[in-house]
């Protein structure tokens, strides 16, 4: 079976270790080494998704991820003033729509976000149901384990200068809006950008 | 992953080291600073930056500074340190005195690694100074007093002044902001209704001076330098023509539809104004290196090369400047841009790699920096100026001068957020 607790994202790549009383987690797309280092002071987990286009079949935790299928760099685990959230993540570099022929990398990245969430959703049938079964029953066990009343945002985070206004989105999940987000956010070594899991939610504009 | 080769760049040069303790100087409290070929200063309005340059400025450039000064009138009477004062009055303001920026007291070393004898040609300087030089400022007299070191070698300078004909050689030139008001404003000076920053009427003198002459004969092909060729590339490029002087007079000629159409500079848009002195001046630097009109190590102080320039062309002043630094020259930078430290990162990354990767999507190999030739300081009111440059990864963090553009971007979301409530 395919558990999302086996991909939990690797210790931070930091010198020194996070202060008392904070979680420090990092969200690395191991081929473009882009990374966000996300502090907080609540109990805050990381998962980085396996990524079916380029891993073998078996690795690929098929069924639930099936080839094709898009989907971020991975996931925020947290809570913030009582608030229970998932943040599915992209990782750009730069925002430009070098290509006219291709799709531009904004949209594709909404799009990624927009899979992601779909991808968990626990419709009937679904494999979002499969995922929150096993959530459910402990087979799959989560650090930190979302309340049922959590709140899913899609936040594309951006290296460098973005469009503006920065592109944005947002569609329904049955009953739920799920708003796509970007923020830029500066860098602080070479692709690496570091901002805590409040401002991370405030530079989206996010109802908190 | 092996990390990339590095690149075979010229050989490591001095660092120096800029002491400012006691009380602090302006906004500016008690740090050390270590100046390295490319030094940049970012930091808000006020925090400091120009201040420190001047004061590494008036450091580097002693000899001549010391030079002119000895040679006013009145200045028999006057001791070594008086001198220097005024040296140090005249570089900020005609109005204030320097010492009222020392915070109560404040003293001030400069220290120059003793230089290596590569890369350009070590000249001594300072020339038979033992250890530090230095001074100190008390805000309560308005007065700068010179350490003991100091006086013996402001002594040494005016009698090797006094004994020895013609101007002593520039060690350092300085960009002041006002360097766009070149023209406009000399014919104000050479009439007496004007005073200046003495930063400002020193550079006059030397694009009148030194780099027109230079320019002149290196255009005609002598010597017929690769690096100049480079450099009036790149200004070409950034600013869409080039300067000229033809007599007593600058001129503008215009590159592309205007074709070889010669204007008066004044009338050249503000960002040509403001920046044709920088590869003018590199074209002139790279034509009298080794001539004996400059010293062979000499620092170019460079006031936000990114006034009134498109960010393209801001680019381009930093390559002109990055290719100084790859041939020797010293430069110190204050800005506000943040495509300045862009283009910076993206020439100290670029620095990683060998020499032998000329792939063309990379920045040429006469531009790419090495991480241990550059510092960069945030400065903050209050606060000793940070480091930004992590030399390991070779990059300077974006986060000080980007912090602005984050903040444009989460009030647009926010913006954005009540317009869809709004609707």
């Amino acid at each position: 079976m395919f558990f999302i607790a086996d991909h939990r994202a690797p210790p931070p790549e930091v010198r020194g270790r996070p202060r008392k009383g904070t979680w420090l987690v990092e969200i690395r797309d191991a081929k473009t080494k882009q990374s966000l280092l996300v502090e907080h002071d609540e109990p805050l987990d990381a998962y980085v998704f396996p990524d079916p286009e380029t891993l073998p079949p078996e690795e690929r935790g098929a069924p639930l991820w099936v080839e094709g299928e898009r989907h971020a760099e991975g996931v925020l685990v947290g809570e913030l003033d009582g608030v229970s959230w998932v943040c599915f993540v992209e990782l750009k570099g730069s925002l430009e729509h070098k290509v006219a022929a291709k799709q531009a990398p904004a949209e594709r990245a909404l799009s990624q976000l927009e899979g992601s969430a779909r991808h968990f959703h626990p419709a009937p049938g679904s494999t979002g149901r499969v995922h929150h079964d096993q959530f459910a029953d402990g087979s799959d066990e989560l650090e930190v384990r979302p309340s049922t009343q959590h709140r899913v945002v899609g936040l594309l985070v951006a290296l460098r200068r973005i469009p503006r206004p920065a592109p944005r989105r947002g569609f329904a999940l049955g009953a739920v809006e799920i708003p796509l987000r970007t923020v830029q956010l500066s860098m602080t070594e070479p692709n690496r950008t570091r901002t805590s899991f409040r401002d991370l939610l405030k530079a989206a504009a996010v109802p908190l | 992953m092996p990390r990339p080769k590095r690149a075979k760049h010229p050989p490591r040069r001095h660092t120096d080291v800029l002491t400012i303790a006691g009380g602090g100087l302006g906004p500016v409290p008690a740090c050390e600073l270590e100046i390295r070929p490319l030094t940049v200063f970012v930091g808000a309005q006020g925090t400091g930056k120009s201040l420190v340059a001047q004061t590494l400025y008036a450091f580097e450039e002693l000899p001549y500074l010391m030079g002119s000064a000895s040679a006013e009138r009145g200045a028999r009477r006057k001791s070594s340190g008086e001198l220097f004062g005024s040296i140090l009055d005249r570089l900020r303001s005609t109005e204030r005195s320097f010492g009222t920026f020392a915070n109560r007291s404040a003293s001030v070393t400069w220290q120059r690694s003793p230089l290596s004898g590569e890369g350009p040609a070590a000249d001594e300087w300072p020339r038979g100074a033992a250890g530090k030089l230095g001074f100190r400022a008390s805000s309560a007299t308005g007065q700068v007093t010179v350490t003991k070191p100091m006086r013996e070698f402001l002594d040494s300078l005016r009698q090797e002044v006094t004994s020895r004909s013609g101007d002593p050689l520039h060690h350092a030139l300085f960009f002041p902001t006002e360097r766009m008001t070149i023209s406009q404003l000399r014919s104000a000076m050479s009439a007496g209704v004007l005073a200046l920053p003495s930063t400002f009427w020193l550079f006059t003198h030397w694009m009148d001076d030194h780099a027109a002459p230079a320019v002149a004969r290196w255009r005609r092909g002598e010597p017929d330098t690769p690096e100049g060729k480079l450099v009036e590339k790149l200004g070409m490029e950034a600013l869409r023509g080039r300067a000229r002087k033809r007599g007593e007079q600058w001129t503008w000629q215009f590159q592309g539809s205007r074709g070889r159409r010669q204007l008066d500079l004044d009338l050249a848009s503000s960002g040509q104004r403001a920046n044709w002195s920088l590869p003018y001046l590199a074209s002139a630097l790279f034509s009298l290196r080794g001539t004996g009109d400059i010293a062979n190590v000499l620092t170019v102080f460079v006031e936000e090369p990114e006034i009134h320039l498109h960010p393209r062309a801001q680019r381009k002043m930093v390559e002109i400047l990055a290719l100084l630094v790859r041939h020797g020259f010293r430069v110190v930078v204050t800005t506000h841009s943040l495509t300045v430290l862009y283009a910076l990162n993206n020439l100290l990354q670029a620095g990683r790699l060998g020499d032998d990767n000329r792939a063309p999507e990379l920045p040429p190999v006469e531009l790419r920096l090495r991480a241990e030739d550059v510092s960069v300081y945030a400065f903050a009111e209050g606060k000793a100026p940070r480091q930004l440059m992590d030399v390991e990864s070779a990059f300077v963090s974006e986060a000080e001068l980007g912090r602005v553009d984050e903040e444009l971007g989460a009030e647009m979301n926010a913006v954005a957020a009540h317009l869809d409530r709004a609707e």
